[in-house]
């Protein structure tokens, strides 16, 4: 599964895309990648499957061809 | 209006007289006059937006100057928003300008906002944004928000009718984020940000093409590469005028120790509420019927606000404060402190 990352979530993961084979295939199992290989704070960012931002918190099945992107807030103006 | 001025607009189908005259009409408040303001502020002008606000408490620097093109090195340490004032009064006579010499804050943000149609959020703090949207859900404007971070930015319109707000996406502040000066930033970035910002308040007044509401764009102009994400509106029924107070009015805070013999202690709790409390100079006036009663406080002595865990103490120190009482305060302690300080003083 392909994953994005914007703004200064990219600076943690120390690129812009990268492609994942998650243990789990679902929103909890990617939270979890999430958590345990960057230590990613989950409130301060926003999961997209496909475009459209996980604002539900509960657990939802992902496909290999989801495209997933993580959004952290942008400061800067 | 000089409409020979805008007949290369008025010629376009989707604008015409009819729409130059909206326009003309729009009624504009950009808050931030730094990087993103900069490249707002010329085109809302320029179009010709009826009245700009610029609201901004800071001054020009020598580093805001190669993206803030308003600025030049003769105006560093003078205002900005007076600066930017006079450049684009200057330069678009017609336009009502009007410049705000000072940081919006929970205290001004109300009654500045009323004064306008729409809101531009061009600033450069998460903190503020927050003050920005819940401003404009309390009084009913939309705003159009963008951010930037490296060669990214996010632009995205809250708040129109019924249409999502900046809570929907990132409901409570994130821990910790980097702005410009410290993240670093190209002055053609920031300026295509607040470009499209532009665009978006136009289309607004127009009534023309699609807004970016219950969706935020995305923008990597290393890769000239558009996303565009949606998110579900969510109640935002919990902004209140009271949440509002609470979050952002700033108060002047004072310990139970310091209270001077003379002063008043307000208790603002229901009177069922315990503890009970038995000291000095003490006047029990519930939050619920303190503003029918402001009258029988006295403006003499300094008042020393509390309830039982300082929300309801903000809120009537908003009251008071607007009747012009200097000498108000809010306890940091409540009752619960308060009758265990006074129960050990024993």
């Amino acid at each position: 599964m392909q994953i994005q990352y914007f703004g200064e979530i990219a600076e943690i993961t120390n690129s812009t895309s990268e492609e994942v084979a998650l243990k789990e295939l679902t929103l909890e199992g990617l939270k979890s990648y999430l958590v345990t290989t960057y230590k990613m704070q989950m409130e301060d960012i926003r999961i997209a499957i496909n475009h459209e931002i996980v604002t539900d918190a509960s657990n939802v099945d992902l496909k290999e061809t989801d495209k997933v992107a993580i959004l952290s807030p942008f400061a800067g103006g | 209006m000089k409409q020979d001025k805008y007949i290369r607009q008025i010629a376009l189908p989707q604008v015409g007289e009819q729409g130059q005259q909206k326009l003309h009409q729009a009624r504009v408040l950009v808050i931030g006059a730094g990087g993103l303001g900069n490249a707002v502020l010329p085109y809302l002008a320029s179009s010709g937006i009826g009245a700009i606000g610029i609201v901004d408490g800071d001054a020009v620097s020598l580093s805001n100057l190669h993206r803030q093109v308003l600025f030049a090195e003769t105006d560093i340490g003078q205002p900005k928003a007076d600066v930017a004032y006079k450049k684009l009064s200057a330069q678009f006579p017609e336009t009502e300008i009007t410049a705000y010499n000072a940081f919006l804050s929970g205290e001004n943000a109300l009654e500045l906002f009323a004064g306008y149609d729409m809101i531009v959020d061009a600033t450069d703090s998460i903190a503020i944004r927050y003050l920005i949207n819940d401003a404009c859900v309390l009084s009913k404007k939309p705003f159009v928000h963008a951010s930037v971070y490296r060669f990214q930015f996010r632009v995205a319109v809250f708040n129109v009718g019924g249409s999502g707000t900046y809570r929907c996406l990132y409901p409570t502040p994130p821990k910790s984020v980097q702005n410009c000066a410290e993240a670093g930033v190209m002055p053609t970035t920031v300026a295509l940000a607040g470009l499209f910002q532009c665009n978006e308040v136009l289309k607004y007044f127009l009534n023309i093409g699609e807004l970016l509401t219950n969706e935020v764009m995305l923008f990597d102009v290393l890769q000239n590469q558009e996303e565009r994400f949606k998110y579900q509106p969510k109640d935002h029924s919990f902004v209140t005028e009271a949440f509002f107070y609470e979050s952002y009015q700033e108060v002047e805070l004072t310990a139970f120790a310091n209270v001077r013999e003379d002063g008043l202690l307000l208790d603002v709790r229901e009177v069922d509420e315990l503890p009970e409390l038995s000291i000095k100079n003490y006047l029990q006036l519930p939050l619920s019927e303190l503003e029918n009663n402001l009258a029988d406080i006295s403006r003499e002595k300094p008042i020393y606000i509390f309830c039982q865990t300082g929300k309801r103490s903000k809120q009537a120190y908003q009251l008071l404060k607007q009747q012009k009482s200097d000498q108000v305060f809010c306890l940091i302690e409540n009752a619960p402190e308060i009758n265990k300080l006074i129960s050990t003083d024993l």
